[in-house]
């Protein structure tokens, strides 16, 4: 008999039993989401446009803005300059005047010029003569310009498209010039709701289009400051670490595991040392010794120092295979295959779940490094990889948050989606790498 | 088969050659890519002298002498052009922009003294489009710029300041950024405009649709300033507070005759006024009486002495906390604001309307150095004395030549740097050493009525010449403490002396100390061979005669007089500087890599050495079980050598560089211990006092914060996303994701939101109601200030931690949850069955049979956190004075980069290198052992001991 009691009990008793389970999805979903924030201001703000970027830090959500719509530029009459429709925006109140000599100099005209250009404004009904050097507004000048708009509409429309002009002119940029509402009402002084009333009246009648993203903010990055080359020495840098680690850790994981030799337990005990012995500690022999073998001129010095980080992974090898049985490799051996042809060809095959995992922890070192390349590029800034490239391209572009994130993402985004792909992978790498090694 | 080898071995070679030669790809694709921009030359400004014909006059002259270099005098006209620069100062590229007002381009064009830049203006414009404003219709690449500074403007000029200072003063050739309008920049508070229009809609300011409409007469604007002083005074009535100065009219002005032009009929007109001037990002929040000025050179001492008097006033808060105050001082010691005053330009117009100007101003008369300038400037009302008597009587001099050197790289630079106090080489940590506020182009014209309007700045200058040997740039000689710079800050930060005639004298006695004992040090060093080329020293140097030297050192390199006595300076050096010129480098024997196959022989040889001593194996057994086995050593070789070359050999050389003294490009010195006696010697001479206050407690921080933070946080998220829930697949994402980021681009993101006053994390305490936590916790000494979290040294290290521990945190809990997800549930169960809680579980079973791992993590999380590097140096680079300076960030600063200008000190980062590596070393030892230990444990059946937790 389920009463509204009986409703409430179970509720209580369902919390009871649950609630803990709640509050640990709460917790975690709240944490994991703030821990989060970051990236999502990352890619947020690569996506606004400048002005935006820097003022409004709080909300990664990129703001509306307005464009130019297509052939909405055409609704200025083009016999309206720039000029008298500021003019006309900045008397706001009927009655007001203003001097011939006062337009002539703000407009930079000529004196007949300008005052033709009054008197053209006094011929549409938008002026009144009051006497021959000075002019007031008239009443309908405030409100109806040209085809219902306002002289602020028709100014904002004329900015937009003279701006998108010069920049296809210039191929300076490739946005699209976008007003927000605050924009708007900041350069005609108007208040916050009336710039909402007065755009919503445009977008109304098709001259204005919506839009929050400016992913152009990536393209600027890519090509303008070149990180598609960047990227690519990543790239390049990365993959030859992953296979230089790769080859050298399994050859000697092989060699410690399978092979008996006279110096193993010598070499074991060197690399022992090499696991003990800091890395971060001796950059500046190391530095020292790449350039004067000219080294860092290409990427060899930073490929092998990045490979040198990376060789304490032989004992992880070396742990699986002996996990390996041998029976494999003494039929290939009994086959007639040399100790080449059964590394290659029957061992490291077998080994493919140990190779990804070192691939994959080479792969992190040589893409998120930053303290090596950082050395390694001090004379070569052309050839800097991500890292670096971003830490620059922040100093040198103070406060432009909007290329710089998108310039991180650039960097972030491809590992995250890789950590998405092969997250369980990953997860046990680690947790193994780090018992093991 | 055959062919797949030879395939194989072709991709092989062509990626070799490929890496090898990837410089010049990359550069030669940089070239192609950035070909369209304009490459910045050099470009000359300075600032207006508030007469666009003498900014002229001085334009042409100085193209004429230089051709090849193009000039921006800043004039009035050219505020919008000023913003172009300004902006793309921004943008890292200067430009080679010339441009006096659109009139004066053009006749200067037509003259062939400037070449136009095509279309260079245009793509910077539509780059910034709000920079630009007017375009003059019909006229294609015709542009006129705004005569006012907009409001973008000023809004950037806000929002960069420091940077701004840094970038400009980088560039080196900024005499003042800021827009040198006359009264003609006159703007009003907004918010009070609006306010008051809405109070009083009869006062007319509104429009029909009851909009408050802007001033755009003069005449408006007088009713604007009535109306909002009438606003002022109800609202501060209706408070019940006493009538407030400031009305919210906003005067701007470079020039005491330009304000006295413009305020005082303005004064009259508008009725009661008072002052804000412009001061927001000075005086937010300390007194909006105060306002705001630069002068372009006032001389040190009137500087200090008014610094000083603001300080006294409560204008400016002491302490580096204060980001204004940092401002203040960041300007003041790159020589861009040269002086802050209020009460002086108040007091032109008249003490009355300025109270506070005009009381505790000392009862004492003043001796001032002119009369008439003492009435000029109100210096009696401001309570500044200047030593009248001293200044009568001029030291004697000592006979001796002083020493000035500068810094630079090569006889041009050297050149380059005495004239535009900027060596295109010198790096960028420049912009923070202290430069006292006096330039080179004062002493150009100190006879110029244009730059010396007033005797008593000529007197001040002439004081700061002959009796402080102060110069443009201070000498610089490594490692002389204090500087300048530095008496400069321990005077002005002094309480205990109350006189500041006295604080005044004692300043100079101490510069003057500096002064000698740097010129002691650059004589001793020079005695003992040490002074480096790279630091030219002018021995003819004489403090008196400033101008006649410089006069000299322009006409040396006109005549190409400059590179003769450079060589015959280079003759009287040791030989092995003879060489050194522009682009010298550091030369090392390439060969030195032989010594990794050389150490791998020897460890060969020891090995051989020993088998052969021993008894039970025999030689010849040993080696053909070697030529059995040869293939084992090919596996071997390539690890190996990275072994040697990446730790074994580096350890051995970084030994021999810490015994030896690098001074750059002269080859190494053997000095013994001296480098570890630096670090050691504790309270000796030459004591690296920073170190052990500074970088160590630092980095110890550090690691113990990040450690335990990491622990503690990852056991609650570890426990939490161990629970058997099924949305915890997707919550681990969450939490794992930051394990795939490189620390230094996710401390990039972090700056953005942690850096400036503005800062995301200010806006996020602001929505969290939390706006005055920074006083809560003490770090502002007002509530409703914002905090620069990364700008203060109380919170920098702290950002750091967290950055590194948020980091680092995914790493922790994937160990920590495999630690929990390999507790057997047998034991839970048991624990159960006894009637255990969830609590007591945890306590009794989950930590307990942890506590292995535990410590691994430990380990790993210490070792992680004692190698962090990236955090501390994108997110402060160290922070002012070591603040958040760890170990690694330090020894990188030392050896690769010129912290105070000096050269990078090889030899002592290396020792300093050394102690970090034994420090790391031991940590991994320890970590090595208690794996080891597990492994024994866990594996050996006849291991000894107990059950593995006992």
């Amino acid at each position: 008999m389920p009463d509204a009691r009986g409703h409430r009990r179970t509720a209580l008793a369902w919390l009871r039993y649950r609630g803990w389970t709640l509050a640990a999805h709460l917790v975690l979903l709240g944490f994991g989401l703030a821990n989060l924030y970051p990236f999502i201001w990352m890619l947020g703000t690569s996506l606004k446009a400048e002005e935006e970027a820097s003022l409004e830090r709080q909300s990664p959500v990129p703001q509306v803005k307005y464009s130019l719509a297509d052939g909405a530029g055409a609704a200025v009459p083009p016999d309206l300059s720039r000029a008298q429709l500021g003019l006309l925006a900045t008397l706001r109140k009927p009655g007001v005047a203003v001097s011939l000599e006062a337009y002539m100099h703000r407009s930079g005209r000529e004196l007949e010029a300008a005052r033709r250009e009054l008197e053209a404004l006094v011929a549409r009904g938008l002026l009144e003569r009051e006497d021959p050097a000075t002019y007031r507004l008239a009443a309908s000048g405030t409100r109806d310009v040209a085809g219902g708009l306002n002289a602020r509409q028709l100014l904002m429309l004329l900015s937009l498209d003279e701006e998108n002009q010069r920049r296809r002119e210039n191929r300076a940029t490739f946005a699209e010039d976008s007003w927000p509402v605050g924009a708007y009402a900041k350069k005609y002084r108007v208040s916050r709701e009336r710039a909402a009333e007065e755009i919503g009246q445009m977008v109304e009648r098709g001259l204005l289009v919506p839009g929050r993203a400016q992913p152009v903010n990536y393209w600027v990055v890519l090509k303008e400051e070149n990180f598609i080359l960047h990227f690519l020495t990543s790239l390049v840098v990365t993959v030859a670490v992953v296979f230089l680690t790769v080859l050298s850790t399994s050859m000697l994981g092989y060699a410690l595991a399978r092979m008996s030799f006279p110096g193993k337990m010598l070499v074991l005990g060197l690399m022992l040392a090499g696991a003990v012995a800091p890395r971060e500690a001796v950059i500046i022999p190391i530095f020292r010794l790449l350039k004067s073998m000219g080294a860092l001129e290409g990427l060899w010095g930073m490929v092998l120092w990045l490979t040198g980080v990376g060789i304490g992974n032989a004992f992880l090898m070396a742990g699986f295979f002996l996990t390996l049985p041998r029976e494999v490799e003494e039929a290939a051996a009994v086959d007639g295959a040399g100790a080449f042809r059964t590394f290659f060809d029957v061992a490291l095959p077998m080994a493919r779940p140990i190779v990804m995992t070192v691939g994959l922890f080479a792969f992190l070192t040589a893409w998120n490094n930053f303290l090596i390349p950082l050395l390694c590029t001090v004379s070569q800034p052309s050839m800097q990889p991500l890292a670096v490239a971003v830490y620059n391209f922040q100093r040198g572009h103070p406060g432009k948050w909007h290329q710089i994130n998108a310039a991180a993402a650039v960097m972030i985004v491809p590992v995250i989606l890789l950590f998405l792909v092969l997250q369980r992978h990953i997860v046990r790498s680690i947790a193994v790498g780090a018992v093991k090694a | 088969m055959h062919r797949r080898q030879v395939a194989l071995l072709a991709v092989g070679i062509g990626t070799a050659v490929l890496l090898s030669r990837w410089g010049e790809v990359s550069h030669w694709a940089d070239a192609l890519v950035r070909q369209e921009r304009v490459r910045p030359k050099r470009v000359v400004y300075w600032t207006s002298s508030g007469s666009p014909e003498v900014d002229l006059k001085r334009a042409r002259e100085f193209m004429r002498e230089y051709p090849d270099t193009a000039v921006l005098p800043n004039f009035r006209e050219t505020g919008g052009l000023q913003d172009v620069l300004f902006a793309s100062f921004l943008s890292g590229s200067p430009p080679d922009v010339l441009g006096v007002s659109l009139s004066d381009i053009r006749e200067m064009v037509a003259a062939g003294m400037l070449r136009p830049l095509d279309g260079f203006l245009e793509r910077q414009l539509a780059r910034e489009p709000d920079f630009l404003t007017n375009r003059v219709d019909g006229e294609p690449g015709v542009y006129r710029f705004r005569a006012n500074p907009s409001d973008e403007y000023i809004r950037a000029m806000d929002r960069y300041p420091r940077r701004a200072a840094r970038l400009l003063h980088m560039h080196g050739k900024f005499l003042g950024f800021r827009n040198t309008h006359g009264i003609d920049t006159l703007t009003y508070n907004k918010r009070l405009f609006r306010l008051a229009a809405r109070m009083f809609p009869d006062e007319g300011l509104v429009d029909e649709h009851g909009e408050p409409v802007p001033p755009s007469t003069w005449s408006e604007l007088y009713r604007v300033a009535k109306v909002i002083t009438r606003y002022g005074r109800e609202a501060a009535a209706a408070k019940g507070e006493a009538d407030p100065l400031c009305y919210g009219l906003v005067v701007q002005g470079q020039r005491p005759y330009d304000l006295m032009r413009g305020i005082r009929p303005l004064a009259a007109r508008a009725g009661s006024m008072g002052f804000d001037f412009a001061g927001k990002r000075w005086v937010e929040g300390v007194d909006r009486r105060v306002g705001r000025f630069e002068y372009e050179h006032p001389g040190f001492l009137g500087a200090f002495a008014l610094l000083l008097k603001l300080k006294r006033e409560g204008c400016i808060l002491p302490g580096a906390e204060s980001r204004h105050y940092e401002d203040v001082r960041t300007e003041l010691a790159s020589g861009h604001a040269a002086m802050l005053i209020d009460g002086w330009h108040a007091a032109l117009i008249g003490a009355e309307r300025v109270p506070w100007a005009a009381k505790d101003l000392g009862s004492a008369p003043v001796p001032v150095p002119d009369a008439a300038a003492a009435e000029l400037l109100g210096l009696d009302r401001l309570g500044i004395r200047f030593p009248r008597e001293a200044n009568k009587q001029p030291r004697a001099p000592t006979g001796k030549p002083e020493c000035i050197t500068s810094l630079a790289r090569s006889p041009e630079a050297a050149w380059h740097w005495l004239l535009y106090r900027s060596d295109p080489q010198v790096v960028r940590s420049e912009a923070r050493r202290g430069v006292l506020p006096v330039t080179y182009e004062a002493a150009r014209h100190l006879d110029d009525p244009e730059w010396f309007p007033y005797p008593y700045q000529k007197q001040v200058w002439a004081v700061l010449v002959r009796h402080c040997q102060m110069w443009p740039e201070p000498p610089i000689h490594g490692q002389v403490r204090p500087t300048q710079a530095d008496v400069f800050r321990k005077y002005f930060y002094q309480t205990e002396l109350d006189d500041l005639g006295e604080i005044v004298r004692a300043a100079r006695r101490e510069v003057m100390a500096c002064s000698r004992a740097a010129n002691a040090d650059l004589a001793r060093r020079v005695r003992r061979g040490e002074v480096q080329p790279d630091f030219w020293t002018f021995p003819a140097w004489d403090p008196r005669r400033a101008r006649e030297f410089f006069d000299r050192q322009r006409a040396f390199a006109r005549e190409g007089e400059l590179a003769a006595r450079i060589e015959a300076l280079k003759r009287k050096l040791p030989p092995r500087y003879r060489t050194v010129g522009t682009g010298y480098e550091p030369q090392e024997s390439p060969w030195q890599f032989l010594w990794i196959p050389g150490l791998m022989l020897a460890v060969v040889c020891g090995y051989v050495a020993v088998v052969a001593l021993r008894p039970s194996r025999s030689l010849g057994a040993t080696a053909a079980r070697a030529r059995a086995g040869w293939e084992a050593y090919v596996f071997v070789v390539p690890a190996l050598l990275a072994l040697f070359a990446f730790v074994i050999y580096p350890a051995f050389y970084q030994l021999y560089l810490s015994l030896h003294r690098i001074p750059g490009i002269a080859p190494p010195k053997y000095v013994g211990w001296a480098n570890f006696r630096r670090i050691f010697a504790f309270g000796a001479e030459g004591w690296d006092a920073a170190f052990w206050a500074k970088v160590l407690p630092n980095t110890v921080v550090y690691m113990v914060v990040v450690t335990g933070g990491q622990i503690a946080i990852g056991l609650v998220l570890a426990s939490l996303l161990n629970l058997p829930l099924r949305a915890n697949r997707v919550y681990r994402v969450f939490y794992f994701v930051p394990l795939v980021t490189s620390l230094a681009i996710v401390s990039v993101i972090f700056l953005g939101l942690f850096s400036g006053t503005d800062s995301g994390l200010n806006q996020l305490l602001d929505a969290a109601g939390l706006r005055d936590l920074p006083y809560w916790l003490g770090l502002v000494d007002e509530p409703g200030r914002r905090l620069d979290w990364l700008g203060s040294s109380k919170t920098d290290l702290g950002c750091v931690v967290f950055v590194g521990m948020w980091h680092g945190l995914p790493y922790t809990v994937i160990l920590l949850l495999a630690g929990l997800q390999s507790v057997s549930p047998t034991l839970y169960d048991a624990a159960k069955v006894d009637g255990a809680g969830p609590w007591q579980r945890f306590w009794h079973v989950t930590i307990p049979e942890l506590l292995p791992i535990l410590i691994v993590i430990v380990f790993n999380a210490l070792i992680g956190a004692a190698r962090a590097f990236s955090a501390a140096y994108v997110l402060t680079e160290g922070g002012a004075d070591h603040s958040s300076e760890l170990v690694s960030t330090y020894i990188f600063k030392l050896g690769f980069t010129r912290p105070e200008g000096q050269e990078p000190d090889l030899g002592y980062a290396s020792a300093l290198g050394v102690v970090y590596a034994l420090l790391l070393g031991a940590l991994t030892a320890v970590n090595v052992w208690v794996i080891a230990r597990r492994w024994r444990r866990r594996q050996g059946p006849k291991a000894p001991g107990g059950p593995a937790n006992a």
